[in-house]
């Protein structure tokens, strides 16, 4: 009895969550009160400056999330690994750091950018965010429950540093990267204030800015552009989720 | 190549942190000193140190005083409910039957759906401005989905034994949880709370689009907000100050959660 | 088995929306009227009026002039550049012409376009104000 009480309140929150989904998916095939595929001939079809900024989207987000990996792992190794004085003060500022709203970050990130003569170009986009401190915390905290044992081993084996991590580091953290892939990738595809701040020109711009600005363009293109905008994340989300299931879990913060 | 390979485990360690830290020193700690300077002279063009006249004028701002609020209850009252709701959720998605699980990627999708299409739909849902629901049940819908995958992970790796044995030793479902689930996954919760924390700063967008103003009702004139105005103005002063009081704010917060913490491991 | 099929679908995904890429455009321009465009002449038109003292003058005007069959073959559409969608496209203008003397072949045009307008003088495909075309070589 009281399971199917459970289950019957699990499946209406479950509606009420998805339901904007749906209305959006619905709504882009809705137009002037009549079933029509009018929206997606509209966006597609007539609004060409959509496909830069969709292929923008993706490879910033794509750039970002695959450079990311590649800075983030050896730091959170490092971080599980090497003795040096500071060690915990230096990863309370990475926590630090990663709960920084946007509003505080985006500033120093601009006069950085600006410095370096990095603003309207594809750069200022990708670099500040490969940079972000949410992989590394997440990885760091995943790192304690890895085996340092099979570490050990081939340290005996390798004196290669990358070696260790490919071989025993790596394979041990799949699920970590996979979590982290998703929540990077999504962050990317969903970032609004970087684009519109960093960017002047048009054809730089990302997706997500022209789904803000979908009202000036002719057409009902927006509930469209949302479908579209849904898919590449979904369907990520889909790949990892039986292995995101399998555990992804953390150990003490600091 | 000879020298590097001389080098010690701990010291190739070590430079395995460089490239992050280069990277984070170079887009935020070294212009956050160029804020902090900013937040400390009179204008950008004649640069005359006024050492905390900048703080001083923010901090007697009735507007930053207000932003501040709201943000705080945002968090005070958002991230309880959220954190409750994602546990109760993935408790169930976790314990109860199995059938059943499909049903998590409606909560995880909300996170991934832009929000200039939830907003229009938002709009003619809640038409009531006169308080901050609508936003606050924005927030809630969007960050569910994250917690819920972090928890469900925690669970789904909790030590099924431990939980067999007590359920024989005829503990009720409501004891066991309490007694041995939810102190198996404190520091996933922790974490989560910690990250909708991040994320209810991250609300503004939503706001911005739902109100369609620099200037919504008092009650959900957030820090954001501010901020935003601020950077429109271009008073690099003022932005430069509320950069650094928020940083400050939100740096006692995460405080808070790792004193939190060391006192529960006691 | 799931993950192949998400994988496929994926590539499916990335497959039309590069297709559509490349080939929106053509498909876009398919859909909408091709024309030919050319500037206008001028030429001189002889005027006969009558002066204070009854006699008949004339007055010859070096002036812009269009060609009769075009004028008489309907609506006058301009090419124009509009901004659509964030980028300069061709579009058709419909002109309001008043016209003066005729000579020949040729009609005068007192107002309603300039020397420099390009006028649609061939068009595959119905036209109004205001509408998107391409313009062939």
């Amino acid at each position: 009895m009281k399971k199917i009480v459970f289950t019957v309140v699990m499946i209406i929150a479950a509606v009420i969550f998805i339901l904007p989904v749906i209305a959006t998916l619905a709504l882009s095939f809705w137009n002037g009160g009549e079933v029509s595929a009018e929206g997606y001939s509209d966006l597609l079809f007539n609004c060409f400056v959509f496909y830069p900024m969709f292929w923008n989207s993706v490879i910033y987000a794509a750039v970002i999330t695959a450079v990311q990996l590649v800075v983030i792992i050896p730091c959170a190794f490092a971080f599980s690994q090497a003795k040096f004085k500071g060690k915990g003060l230096l990863f309370t500022f990475y926590i630090v750091l990663m709960m920084m709203p946007l509003q505080v970050t985006v500033l120093p990130n601009y006069i950085g950018l600006r410095d370096l003569g990095l603003l309207n170009t594809a750069w200022g986009i990708i670099l500040p965010m490969i940079f972000s401190p949410f992989g590394v915390v997440v990885m760091h905290q995943y790192m304690k429950s890895t085996d340092s044992a099979i570490i050990e081993a081939t340290r005996l084996e390798t004196n290669s540093i990358f070696r260790i991590i490919l071989t025993a580091v790596v394979p041990q953290l799949r699920v970590c990267i996979f979590a982290v892939v998703l929540f990077v990738f999504a962050d990317c595809w969903n970032m609004v204030e970087q684009p519109m701040l960093f960017l002047n020109d048009d054809s730089l711009k990302t997706m997500s800015v022209f789904i803000v600005n979908a009202a000036d363009y002719t057409g009902h293109v927006l509930f469209p552009a949302s479908v579209i905008f849904i898919v590449p994340v979904f369907l990520l989300y889909l790949f990892f989720s039986d292995s995101l299931e399998k555990g992804l879990t953390f150990g003490e913060i600091s | 190549m000879k020298k590097l390979k001389r080098l010690s485990f701990n010291t190739k360690c070590k430079l395995c942190l460089l490239p992050s830290l280069a990277g984070t020193l170079l887009f935020f700690v070294i212009p956050y000193f160029r804020v902090l300077y900013y937040s400390v002279i009179d204008n950008q063009f004649r640069r005359n140190f006024v050492f905390l006249d900048n703080y001083i004028e923010t901090v007697q701002n009735e507007y930053f005083l207000l932003a501040l609020l709201n943000s705080l209850i945002l968090i005070a009252v958002c991230v309880p409910v959220l954190i409750i709701l994602a546990l109760l959720i993935s408790l169930f998605l976790s314990f109860g039957i199995r059938k059943l699980k499909a049903l998590r990627a409606s909560f995880v999708l909300p996170m991934v759906i832009p929000t200039a299409g939830i907003v229009l739909i938002w709009r003619t849902v809640f038409t009531d401005t006169s308080t901050p629901l609508p936003i606050y049940l924005l927030f809630i819908w969007k960050n569910i989905g994250i917690c819920i995958v972090l928890l469900t992970a925690a669970l789904t790796a909790a030590d099924r034994s431990v939980y067999e044995a007590a359920k024989l030793d005829g503990a009720g479902s409501w004891t066991l949880h309490r007694k041995i689930t939810l102190p198996m996954i404190a520091p996933t919760i922790l974490f989560s709370v910690l990250l909708s924390i991040v994320n209810s700063f991250r609300i503004f967008k939503e706001s911005y689009l739902f109100y369609g103003t620099n200037y919504p009702p008092d009650h959900s004139y957030t820090l954001q907000y501010f901020m935003n105005n601020n950077f429109l103005r271009l008073d690099y002063q003022s932005l430069a100050t509320s950069a650094v009081l928020t940083s400050a704010v939100v740096f006692l917060i995460v405080l808070c959660g790792i004193f939190i913490q060391r006192r529960y491991n006691r | 088995m799931k993950k192949k099929a998400v994988l496929i679908f994926t590539l499916i995904f990335f497959a039309v929306m590069l297709l559509l890429t490349l080939t929106a455009r053509s498909i876009h321009n398919a859909s909408i009227p091709h024309v030919s465009a050319r500037r206008l002449t001028n030429q001189i038109f002889t005027e006969e009026f009558a002066d204070e003292n009854g006699d008949m003058q004339t007055l010859k005007r070096y002036s812009l002039a269009i060609d009769r069959e075009l004028y008489e073959s309907g609506n006058i559409y301009v090419l124009t550049q509009t901004l659509i969608n964030g980028e300069y496209r061709d579009t058709a203008r419909l002109a309001h012409i008043e016209t003066g003397a005729e000579a020949g072949r040729y009609i005068e045009v007192i107002s309603g376009l300039n020397p420099i307008d390009r006028i649609i003088t061939d068009a595959k495909g119905e036209l109004y104000d205001g509408c998107e075309v391409v313009v062939v070589k």
